[in-house]
């Protein structure tokens, strides 16, 4: 398990170190000058020759690599071009936001996707089945710039139980979730419905029945437990698309999230922040799958993580 | 599945009891941006949104009024012995919202650190003519200048800031400004919400609704369904055309129109060796059908322009040459040019063009119909979409054919030097076609120098008329600007180009407040 965990971590750091190297160079290749978006194209070339050297931007570019290299090393994303505040500090004040938009909407997608999924498949062919596959295919369709102001129609104008956008205090919290969550939930659902009618279909289940135990301890119990593996699987791979989603639907909901200061950041080349937000992302989503293979362990003892021999 | 329904269904009812979000009350205006101001420090807020906020905290010497025109603000007048010397005098009893006096000292200090590179302020460039600032009482400023220079008396609406800016950095004043202009500063709520608060001794008069709050919503959308929930009173200009349409039916909404000033074109690059003569450039001017794409396009919400300067402005000239759709007289342009144009569309292209634009759902819908306009002549025309700030950088260096872009907030004439004079090729401005011509070089150069207005007015005139003859770029349309606000909002007046210039002036309605 020890060496499971070290040997996942120096992984981790691999990706980091890659993801970082690549984001670098991708963002400093895409054309546009971060000094002509901030001093605007009236200023004089000698106030943007010394912005310039000031931000470093006319150091090379193996330079510049070496010294971002550096700053993250210690811990330093460096100071937003934009805004001069320190990197680090403006991705932190604005994780709780997306952290807790991603987490309602995962539980959402959870309290939808279980038991519609699991009801499915104990039910397959059924009204029922045909019926929530049908909206889950929906689901997955709908794209969230789409679905968001539908909901917000409905929701926010015509029932007026919930505000439009912005984040103010749980009842906020509600549609940009759903709408995050929508997606989620429809292709958990469809996993779960498969999951289940695999499993449902193995001897200890008929064996469950037949030792006279209840069908819902039968469902729950035996069925369920066996058939979270593909469930967990496919829940962590989502977190990616999950994230992305949160960008387009922060945006939609005019969400305080690293989603949009991502996008603010790409539109004025502010390379530090840019930086610094894809690396928050895409170290999210490598913790999320080393959590998902911890995970593996703790539904199934069957898997262990042993050293090879 | 009932007992996880029902769980649900109660958290639901439960957030319903705890309501929608706030609903405006009585004393505050809720107002919709679409971007975040990225510094509300008069000194450095170039773009929009900065600008637009920061001029109701900030006051300057001089301000605009509705028509564009300069007016006293902080300053009750100012003499020019001669075209190097300005003397202001300010008014008395002058405060910052702190409470601190604002004397001749402030405004020096904001000159100067406008000027002092560590500053990095994008204003420099409108003060570099400034040699020698004086003060000589607590209430008069006297600027001394290397050379005339007629643009300075605009850099003069520009903010002014306490000396020292309170002993806070830069960075921090900029999130938290001190001014001295109708509104004070209360709060900023990063990527939601800007709170002002009315200030009541405003030397102009105390904004009559006590309570401003900007909210920061970039989703076209969004802003719409807020406006029409009543959580939002007012939106201007951040209105897509087609959106328009909707919110006039609503019975709660009042949509106010007025003729704008941003200035929509399509720009040619000069040094293209096709495009460089003017028989094509006239071909495509003549080709490009406005009155139908303001009609279809824009829900009419445009009148077709002449030039860089809207008619409301001083130095209009109208008499310049226009070019009213015509293909037939394009395709007999073409010919004269020497290219063989088929008569019917289908044949061999006479040559290729790539027209660039922005990501904007309405530019690329603009986009395809004037592409598909110059098909109609035989030209294989492309439009290319690029994320904006590829697509400004493409037309910072000159790698373009034809792009479209529009002039917002121009109320200064002196816009033409940066857009047409032969010393603004980037990156020293933006004369971005690379266009050049002596004598209107020379007739720009002669207005900056000058100060006696009719005179100037008459320079531009001629600049006006050979720029629209020698056509370095095809006048679109000047954009109408577009206020639309909850019925309870009243007497308020958009004012050009998207500024909240008018907003002092609006009221509530009593008991407006509940939908």
């Amino acid at each position: 398990m020890k060496g499971f965990l070290l040997r996942r971590l120096a992984f981790v750091f691999f990706v980091i170190f890659a993801v970082s190297t690549l984001v670098f160079f991708f963002i400093h290749l895409i054309p546009g000058d971060p000094v002509e978006i901030m001093l605007g194209e009236t200023a004089q070339p000698s106030d943007k020759a010394a912005l310039r050297a000031a931000l470093g931007l006319d150091r090379p570019i193996g330079e510049q690599y070496v010294r971002f290299m550096k700053g993250l090393v210690h811990g330093d994303l460096g100071t937003s071009i934009r805004t001069h505040a320190p990197v680090g500090e403006t991705i932190l004040s604005r994780l709780p936001a997306t952290a807790a938009l991603a987490g309602a909407a995962i539980l959402i997608a959870i309290l939808i996707a279980l038991p519609a999924g699991i009801l499915s498949a104990v039910r397959p062919y059924t009204g029922f089945d045909h019926g929530a596959m049908l909206v889950s295919l929906l689901g997955v369709s709908m794209p969230t710039f789409w679905l968001g102001p539908l909901l917000i129609l409905l929701f926010a104008i015509r029932l007026d139980w919930f505000p439009v956008s912005g984040r103010s205090g749980l009842a906020s919290l509600v549609l940009p979730a759903l709408t995050l969550g929508a997606a989620l939930a429809a292709i958990l659902s469809r996993m779960t419905r498969s999951a289940m009618l695999d499993v449902i279909r193995e001897e200890y289940i008929t064996a469950g029945r037949a030792k006279g135990l209840p069908e819902t301890v039968v469902i729950l119990k035996h069925a369920l437990r066996n058939a979270l593996i593909p469930i967990v699987t496919v829940l962590g791979l989502q977190i990616g698309a999950l994230l992305s989603g949160a960008v387009i639907t922060e945006k939609v909901f005019a969400w305080p999230g690293i989603g949009r200061l991502l996008v603010d950041g790409i539109e004025a080349r502010d390379y530090p922040l840019v930086q610094g937000c894809v690396l928050t992302i895409s170290i999210t989503y490598v913790l999320v799958n080393l959590l998902t293979d911890l995970l593996y362990a703790a539904i199934d003892p069957r898997i262990r993580f042993e050293e090879p021999s | 599945m009932k007992r996880l329904v029902l769980p649900l269904l109660a958290a639901s009812f439960l957030a319903a009891a705890c309501g929608g979000s706030p609903r405006p009350d009585a004393q505050t205006i809720v107002i919709a941006i679409e971007q975040e101001p990225t510094t509300l420090d008069p000194r450095l807020a170039t773009d929009a949104y900065s600008s637009r906020v920061s001029s109701l905290i900030s006051a300057g010497l001089l301000g605009t009024n509705r028509d564009g025109r300069l007016v006293p603000d902080l300053a009750s007048g100012f003499q020019s012995p001669d075209a190097r010397t300005f003397v202001f005098h300010l008014r008395e009893g002058l405060r910052f919202h702190d409470g601190r006096p604002l004397t001749s000292a402030d405004v020096a200090f904001t000159v100067k650190s406008i000027l002092d590179p560590a500053t990095r302020s994008p204003k420099q460039g409108a003060f570099k003519e400034v040699s020698r600032i004086e003060t000589p009482d607590p209430r008069t400023v006297i600027f001394h200048l290397a050379r005339p220079f007629a643009p300075f008396l605009i850099a003069m609406t520009t903010g002014i800031v306490p000396a020292g800016l309170g002993g806070r950095s830069t960075e921090e004043f900029g999130r938290a400004p001190v001014g001295s202009g109708p509104y004070r500063f209360r709060a900023w709520e990063t990527s939601s919400r800007i709170l002002l608060d009315a200030d009541v001794s405003y030397p102009g008069g105390a904004p009559k609704i006590p309570h401003a709050v900007f909210k920061i919503l970039p989703n076209d959308t969004t802003r719409m369904l807020e406006l029409r929930k009543g959580s939002v009173d007012l939106v201007q200009n951040a209105i897509p055309a087609y959106a328009v349409k909707f919110l006039r039916k609503d019975p709660q909404i009042r949509v106010v129109t007025r003729p704008g000033i941003n200035f929509s074109y399509l720009g040619f690059n000069l040094e293209d060796p096709i495009l460089r003569r003017r028989e094509v450039r006239e071909a495509i001017a003549h080709a490009v059908d406005r009155e139908a794409i303001i009609r279809h396009l824009l829900e009419g919400l445009a009148t077709p322009a002449t030039g860089i300067l809207a008619p409301a402005n001083w130095a209009y000239a109208g008499d310049v040459k226009t070019y009213d759709y015509d293909p037939a007289k394009s395709r007999a342009l073409l010919r004269a040019a020497g290219f063989p144009v088929p008569e019917r569309t289908g044949g061999p292209a006479i040559f290729s063009l790539t027209y660039k634009t922005s990501t904007n759902k309405e530019r690329i819908a603009i986009g395809e119909a004037i592409v598909q306009s110059l098909h109609e002549l035989g030209i294989d025309a492309r439009l290319r979409s690029l994320e904006f700030g590829t697509f400004f950088a493409d037309v910072r260096r000159g790698n373009f054919q034809l792009y479209s872009l529009t002039w917002t907030g121009v109320t200064d004439p002196d816009i033409l030097y940066n857009a047409f004079h032969s010393a603004s090729v980037p990156p020293e401005g933006a004369n971005r076609g690379r266009y050049r011509n002596p004598r209107v070089d020379a007739l720009l150069d002669r207005a900056r120098a000058i100060t006696d207005e009719s005179e100037r007015k008459k320079l531009y005139a001629e600049a006006q008329r050979i720029v629209a003859r020698d056509l370095p770029y095809v006048p679109l349309w000047y954009a109408t600007d577009v206020a639309a606000m909850r019925r309870r909002v009243q007497n308020y007046e958009p004012w050009p180009s998207g500024d909240f210039g008018g907003l002092p002036e609006a009221t509530i309605r009593a008991g407006g407040a509940a939908r």
